[in-house]
């Protein structure tokens, strides 16, 4: 592991000879990144430490314009001689795309800045003892267990550490610490035909933020455990979701998926330019929807805020050196703004990043990434005020599928849990609901959504996008919402 | 870069973290992985990378109580280092009744052509000319994204128990998505070798498919008989995989929880997990450093086999089948090299056999719905089009899907004769075009 001071001052030198070295050899652009990550995985199974495992990596990215293409090399041999040569095949790389060259890359201004950043935390999670936090998991997963019907108990806890340090060709020279942690708990039930699970505080391995230990404290796993055990048995028996068209009220966290699939990503402006056309897929959003399309009801409002504090998207500065900021994406439901980068944001003629470009590790080129994309909170005080006046209806929760076109249009998520609303009241649970919907008018549904003590940042921490994929470490703020005429089915 | 680092040299790594004291039992495994991914969007290269890397991953066991970690500082210190954060973490853990000894001396099987020197040695510039041969297939006013990309992996294990390996495997792909006119085609090939890839035939299938898809009428949801496209036979087959998965059958998650031999597809249908054979990538030993080897999983309407590890081996009885993921694994063991037999059909005869249906080139963003169901849904992508009277028809809009595998591989009765290598989101799957007499359609886009 590369230690503060290799961070700070030695291995500084190495991202300076880097991008002296790039330019020397032709680049009229350089940066390397000088990333060390660590993180720990813990699993409990069964009430039974299935996995500890602790993993380090360190090395330094290369990332240039030569000829007006981008080159990128990457190479863990942080000696001189290594990072001399990743320099140069950066340089050479950026030098093999020249003849199908579309046009050379141009960079949006930043101001160069030399800075530290580092997120704040109130308890390190690295440094929390592991048998306190393999107890707390193993308890969590017994109290699951002790439930009649449960066959798996799961709980987790994952913890990322990433000091890095970028250097460019452009001046600004800056040293960033982020971690982030979560946790959380899974119930697994086997009936005849099919299984049923019960995640809590979400899916995707819980809940997740730029935060220190006192997040995972909080979450409250052992607490919630029986609860999230009895669910999970219940649901065997409860009947299939209804079909139709009716009111829907979603979970805070299925909110935030939503947002994440049909608004988060067709607003990352390389898919909207046809960057990402091959894999991640497009958009249907065009750069001259800004400031005209109707993304959605007057309700909607939509920032992508990279310094929420607390949650997993927030950051000092990417990873190209721009100060993380607050971009507005949807207001008063009309689109007004995309994710960017220096780059897509030069083709748009826009004067700045939108400081939303990470990479997940040193071997991995920065992309357009979600930052902290937020579904600002509405006016209802509680669960309570969604359901009022509605005689008939599905409230979901807890996502367990997701599925949506690659123009981000076409959607159908699954959910684990659901309950029927009668005359504005929760009324039974119902088993394998879906819902199905295309984005716009979907949005437009949209007649309520939780004030702000109803409001939280989720953590993602399961973002794929680029080729080689890179996973990202996203969040999206969300209240329960309601939606109106939405297609409901049962899987 | 571009150089393997050889077994003398890396198992002189890995003998550090053997050597940890306090310890009962040990296992180190170094993936060195070099490459390059040239992509391209808009007629162009616009991102082009290359990495070398280097992972040591360390297991230690200390009164059956496991611990692991890992480091790409890949020298002897950085190893030993690993291997004292792995006993730490095994000392804190509690025994795991699950553990089932580490590999032994075992012979690897032959596996020949798995590495190809020019492909471990590709330059930018290579890469570079091969997205220009598959650019060059083009139709006036198409645009294309894609990557080419090449790539070799040296993987080298030892344990306590005597096992010492090391072996080299490389792999190109070309993968491309061309648009034009409101419509799209793909494409997508790989190969050991980058020499041995066609991206000029990639660019070409591409072109012609998203040429034909220019202006998709509509089209009603509803059960279609379809033809299935190996790539979108591969996404099926991708979500089917974890079924045969030893443990997720013990844990009553798989459909074939209940016993195998219980009629559930066609008797068309030949499917196996072959890490050995013919267009397979890959070292030949699993992340456990047990010598992989073939099981046959879907075989006369049944399946067949499912696919060990060393713990779900143990726990049933028998013996790995060289399915291991590499420690820490929670979720059991995979099947990663699919690959379904080859029937007799041309693509043609088998829409010919279709008076009414739809002929499917892809799937996209596939999730499952009730994984014991082996429901799942999915989009239609890159080229979706009507069957009329025995002939590929006009195109259609995308569709979402809504279908259970097994129901919709009950109803094979048409296997295509040239298998395919393709890959959704996971790893490559060899597959043939499959003719199906319902697949479930459930809501059709706007595009």
């Amino acid at each position: 592991m590369v230690s503060d001071d290799a961070i700070g001052r030695g291995r500084g030198e190495g991202c300076r000879r880097a991008v002296d070295v790039a330019l020397a050899a032709g680049a009229t652009y350089a940066d390397a990144r000088l990333v060390d990550l660590g993180s720990e995985h813990l699993a409990v199974r069964n009430g039974e430490v299935v996995g500890v495992s602790q993993t380090v990596s360190a090395g330094l990215g290369v990332r240039v314009v030569r000829g007006g293409c981008w080159g990128f090399a990457a190479t863990a041999d942080l000696g001189p001689t290594g990072v001399q040569a990743a320099a140069r095949l950066a340089v050479e790389v950026g030098e093999a795309g020249r003849q199908s060259r579309r046009a050379p890359v141009r960079l949006a201004d930043v101001e160069p800045t030399v800075a530290t950043w580092a997120t704040p935390m109130l308890e390190d999670p690295f440094a929390v003892a592991l048998d306190d936090k393999l107890a707390l998991l193993v308890a969590a997963s017994q109290a699951m267990g002790s439930i009649q019907g449960v066959a798996l108990a799961q709980a987790g806890q994952h913890a990322w550490r990433r000091r890095s340090r970028f250097v460019s060709s452009e001046g600004s020279d800056i040293t960033q610490t982020v971690v982030q942690c979560g946790a959380g708990i899974t119930a697994t039930a086997v009936g005849e035909t099919e299984t049923q699970t019960r995640s809590y505080p979400n899916s995707f391995g819980g809940d997740f933020g730029s935060a220190g230990y006192e997040l995972v404290r909080d979450l409250d796993l052992v607490g919630h455990a029986p609860r999230v055990g009895e669910e999970a048995v219940e649901l065997l028996t409860a009947p299939v979701c209804p079909a139709g068209v009716t009111t829907l009220v979603l979970d805070g966290s299925q909110v935030a998926l939503q947002v994440h699939e049909s608004i988060g990503h067709p607003v990352e402006l390389d898919r909207v330019l046809g960057m990402e056309a091959a894999y991640a897929g497009t958009s249907f959003l065009t750069p001259s929807d800004v400031g005209r399309l109707r993304y959605g009801s007057p309700l909607l409002h939509v920032v992508a805020d990279a310094t929420t504090p607390g949650a997993l998207g927030t950051f000092g500065y990417d990873d190209e050196g721009v100060p993380a900021t607050s971009t507005t994406i949807v207001s008063e439901g009309v689109f007004r703004g995309f994710l960017s980068s220096r780059e897509t944001a030069a083709e748009l003629g826009l004067t700045h990043s939108g400081a939303t470009v990470r990479a997940q590790s040193w071997a991995h080129l920065p992309l357009i990434r979600m930052t902290n994309v937020s579904l600002r909170p509405g006016g209802a005080a509680s669960l309570d005020e969604l359901l009022d006046g509605v005689d008939r209806g599905v409230y979901l929760e807890t996502n367990r599928s997701w599925s949506i076109d690659d123009r981000r249009v076409d959607f159908q998520f699954g959910t684990e849990w659901g309950r029927e609303i009668r005359h504005g009241r929760l009324g039974r649970v119902v088993r394998n609901a879906t819902y199905a919907g295309r984005t716009q008018p979907f949005w437009s549904s949209l007649d309520a959504v939780g004030g702000p003590g109803l409001w939280k940042a989720w953590g993602l921490p399961n973002c794929g996008k680029g080729q080689p994929g890179q996973v990202g470490y996203v969040a999206h703020g969300a209240a329960p919402a309601r939606f109106r005429s939405v297609l409901v089915g049962g899987a | 870069m571009r150089d393997q680092l050889g077994p003398e040299h890396l198992h002189s790594v890995l003998d550090a973290a053997l050597a940890v004291g306090g310890v009962d039992e040990v296992e180190a495994r170094a993936v060195h992985a070099w490459g390059g991914l040239a992509r391209f969007a808009r007629n162009a290269i616009h991102q082009h990378v290359a990495t070398d890397d280097t992972c040591v991953s360390v297991r230690v066991v200390v009164d059956g109580r496991v611990g692991v970690a890992s480091t790409n500082d890949a020298t002897p210190s950085g190893a030993m280092a690993a291997a004292v954060r792995a006993r730490a973490a095994a000392r804190l853990s509690p025994p795991d009744p699950t553990y089932a000894g580490l590999a032994g001396p075992a012979p690897l099987p032959v596996v020949g052509g798995r590495f190809d020197e020019r492909t471990a040695a590709a330059s930018p510039a290579r890469r570079a000319e091969a997205v220009a041969r598959l650019l060059a297939r083009l139709r006036p006013g198409q645009e294309a994204a894609g990557a080419i990309s090449t790539g070799a992996t040296e993987v080298a294990l030892v344990t306590t128990s005597g096992a010492r390996l090391h072996a080299l495997a490389t792999s190109a792909t070309a993968a491309t998505v061309v648009m034009g006119g409101g419509a799209s085609g793909h494409g997508e090939d790989s190969a050991v070798g980058l020499d041995h890839l066609d991206p000029a035939a990639v660019g070409a299938r591409a072109a012609e498919t998203a040429a034909a898809a220019v202006d998709p009428g509509a089209v009603d949801p509803g059960h279609y008989q379809v033809v299935l496209l190996p790539s979108a036979v591969a996404t099926l087959l991708e979500h089917l995989a974890p079924a045969f998965s030893a443990k997720a059958v013990a844990e009553g998650r798989s459909p074939f929880s209940d016993g195998l031999g219980q009629a559930c597809v066609s008797p068309l249908l030949h499917l196996a997990d072959d890490p050995l054979g013919d267009g397979a990538f890959g070292v030949p030993f699993d992340g456990e450093g047990t010598p992989r080897r073939g099981v046959p999983l879907l075989a006369e309407g049944a399946a067949r086999g499912v696919v060990h590890d060393r713990a779900s081996a143990r726990a049933a009885g028998t013996e790995s089948t060289g399915h291991g993921l590499p420690a820490p694994n929670p979720f059991g063991p995979m099947p990663t090299h699919l690959a379904m037999a080859p029937g007799r059909s041309r693509v043609e005869e088998l829409v010919g056999g279709i008076e009414h249906g739809l002929l499917v080139t892809r799937f996209w963003y596939t999730r499952d719905v009730n994984p014991k169901r082996t429901l799942i849904t999915g989009m239609t992508r890159d080229g979706t089009f009507r069957i009329e009277d025995g002939r590929r028809g006009p195109p259609v809009r995308n569709l979402r899907y809504n279908q259970s595998i097994l129901d919709a591989l009950d109803g094979c009765d048409g296997v295509g004769d040239v298998v395919r290598s393709s890959s959704d989101e996971g790893s490559a799957i060899r597959c043939p075009a499959l003719r199906l007499r319902s697949f479930a359609f459930s809501s059709a886009s706007d595009h």
